[in-house]
C-alpha cells in the first residue's frame, strides 16, 4: 500500500490531463455526486453503466490501467455481503461486487488526478482547522518514515537481524524496529512542526490564493453529473 | 483489527450517515476537552502517529488475514481525545486507497476511536497498579476484544452476513448450503474457511490470531519505549 500510495502521488502531480485540470473544489463535489449515485445504484446495469463512466474516465486522462487493480481490493472485502444477496440473484451479488469497485475506482481517480494540497485544502472547509493540518503533516510524514522505514530494513538485514532459523528472534527486532521507528516518527514530526513554524505557520496552514470563484465550465461538469446521474438512475 | 474494510454501498444508508453524524459530535468533543494550547503542542505527536498507524495498517503479515493498526498504542502515547483525531486522519486517507470506503469512514472512526479510548483508559486507569507488560497485553488484548465484538455485531446486525458462517447442525433452516436446494427465501451458506476450520470457528480463530498479534507488537514497542524513551508512556492528563 505504501509503494501505491507513493506513485499515486507521483501520478497526481507529474501527469498532465483534463482530469488534472479541473479545480480541486468541483473535482471534490462532482466525486461526491458520483459516490452518492454508486451508493444509490439497486441494480446491476446501473452499476455497469457508472463504471464504464469511470472507467473512461480513467483511460481519456490517460492514468495508467494498474489503478484499477487497486479498486479490485475492496472487491475483495465485498465478496461476503456479495453471498448475502446470492440468494436474491446472481446479478444482485454482481451488483454488490460493482459498487465496491466503482466506488473505490472512483476515490482512487480522485486522489491520483489532484495533489494532496489541494485535495485537503479543498475539504478544509468541512473540517476543523486541526484535522486538516493533522491530514497535511500526518501525508508528508507517511512518506518521510516510509524512506526511514526502508534504510532501516535494509540496516537490519545487513546486520542479520531477521534469521530463518530464529523465529522468535526476529519477532523481537521486529517490533524493537518499530518501536525506533515511532521514537524517530515522533523526532522528525517535531522538526517538521519546527521548521513549518519558521516558516510563518501559527494556528492553520497557509493554503495558498486559490480563487474561492467556480468558473462557468466548474458549474457545467458539475449540472452535467448530476443529470447523468440521474438519468442513470431513473432509467437504468 | 476493529477497522473494517467495508466498501462503500454495503452498509444502509441510515448507518452510515448515523455514524457519521456520531463520529463528528465525537470529533468536536475531543477537540474541545483538548485544550488549545496543548493540542497545538501536541500536533507533531498526533501527526506521527496517524503516519505510522498508515504505515502499520498497509503491511500484511503473511498468510494471517489481519494487520496492525497500533490503535491502543497510540491512546497510550496521545492520550484518547488527540488519538480519535488521529483515528479519523487515518480512516480518510485510508479510504482513498480502498482500505473501506468513505461512506465507512464514520463506523471506522467511532470503532477504532473506541478502541484508542479503551485502550487508555485500561493502560493508564484500571490496570494501573500491573506490571508494566501485563499492563500493556492486557489493556491490548481487552479494547480489540471489546471493539472487535462490536464491530462484528454492526456489520452482521446492518447487513445480515451471519447467515453465511452459520451452517452448522444447528444452523437456522433457512439456511441451505448448495445454490440448488436453495428455494426463494432461503439464504445460501457459502463455508467460511480458514486453516480447515469453518463457519463461526474460522471468524474466532481470525479474531484470536488477530487480538495476539497487536497484543504482542503493542507490548514489544512499549517495551522499547520504556528502555529509550519512558516519558512517553506517561499520561499527560489524558489529552
Amino acid at each position: 500500500m505504501s509503494s501505491r500510495l507513493a506513485r499515486i502521488d507521483h501520478l497526481a502531480v507529474s501527469q498532465c490531463s483534463f482530469l488534472h485540470a479541473l479545480p480541486a473544489k468541483p473535482k471534490l463535489i462532482a466525486t461526491l455526486i458520483l459516490l452518492a449515485g454508486i451508493v444509490a445504484t439497486n441494480n446491476l446495469r446501473q452499476g455497469m453503466m457508472l463504471s464504464c463512466l469511470l472507467l473512461g474516465l480513467l483511460f481519456f486522462s490517460r492514468l495508467p490501467l494498474w489503478l484499477f487493480g487497486i479498486a479490485f481490493y475492496p472487491a475483495f472485502f465485498s465478496l461476503p455481503f456479495a453471498l448475502v444477496k446470492l440468494s436474491v440473484s446472481p446479478a444482485a451479488a454482481t451488483a454488490v461486487i460493482c459498487k465496491a469497485v466503482s466506488a473505490a475506482l472512483l476515490l482512487t481517480l480522485l486522489l491520483a488526478s489532484t495533489p494532496f494540497p489541494q485535495l485537503f485544502g479543498a475539504g478544509a472547509k468541512l473540517l476543523p482547522n486541526l484535522v486538516t493540518d493533522a491530514l497535511f503533516f500526518s501525508y508528508r510524514l507517511f512518506f518521510i518514515i516510509l524512506e526511514s522505514l526502508e534504510r532501516l530494513l535494509l540496516s537490519l538485514r545487513q546486520r542479520g537481524a531477521f534469521a530463518r532459523s530464529n523465529f522468535a528472534w526476529s519477532n523481537w527486532v521486529t517490533l524493537h524496529a518499530l518501536g525506533y521507528l515511532m521514537v524517530n516518527t515522533l523526532a522528525v514530526s517535531q522538526r517538521l512542526d519546527q521548521n513549518y513554524r519558521l516558516r510563518g505557520y501559527q494556528t492553520s496552514v497557509y493554503l495558498g490564493a486559490t480563487s474561492a470563484a467556480w468558473r462557468v465550465a466548474d458549474l457545467a461538469l458539475v449540472a452535467a453529473l448530476l443529470v447523468v446521474v440521474g438519468g442513470v438512475l431513473r432509467f437504468g | 483489527m476493529s477497522h473494517i474494510h467495508l466498501p462503500d454501498g454495503v452498509l444502509p444508508v441510515g448507518w452510515w450517515l448515523l455514524a457519521y453524524i456520531a463520529a463528528f459530535i465525537w470529533l468536536a468533543v475531543a477537540l474541545r476537552q483538548a485544550e488549545a494550547e496543548r493540542v497545538r503542542r501536541k500536533l507533531p505527536f498526533l501527526a506521527a502517529m496517524s503516519a505510522l498507524m498508515l504505515l502499520t495498517m498497509g503491511v500484511p503479515l503473511g498468510p494471517l488475514p489481519v494487520h496492525l493498526n497500533l490503535a491502543v498504542l497510540t491512546g497510550i502515547v496521545v492520550g484518547p481525545w488527540l488519538g480519535f483525531v488521529a483515528v479519523f486522519v487515518v480512516n480518510i486517507m485510508l479510504s482513498f486507497l480502498g482500505h473501506g470506503g468513505l461512506t465507512a469512514v464514520g463506523i471506522n472512526t467511532l470503532l477504532t476511536g473506541l478502541e484508542v479510548v479503551l485502550g487508555w483508559w485500561f493502560y493508564h486507569r484500571l490496570l494501573l497498579p500491573w506490571r508494566l507488560n501485563w499492563r500493556a497485553i492486557t489493556a491490548t488484548g481487552l479494547a480489540l476484544l471489546l471493539t472487535s465484538a462490536l464491530a462484528l455485531s454492526v456489520v452482521g446486525l446492518s447487513t445480515g452476513i451471519f447467515e453465511l458462517g452459520w451452517h452448522g447442525p444447528d444452523a437456522d433452516h433457512d439456511v441451505a448450503i448448495e445454490p440448488a436446494t436453495a428455494g426463494e427465501n432461503e439464504i445460501i451458506a457459502a463455508p467460511v474457511e480458514f486453516l480447515g476450520l469453518s463457519g463461526i470457528t474460522a471468524f474466532g480463530l481470525i479474531l484470536i490470531l488477530g487480538l495476539a498479534v497487536e497484543a504482542l507488537a503493542t507490548w514489544g514497542i512499549i517495551g522499547y519505549l520504556q528502555k529509550v524513551k519512558p516519558e512517553l508512556l506517561l499520561e499527560d492528563t489524558g489529552t
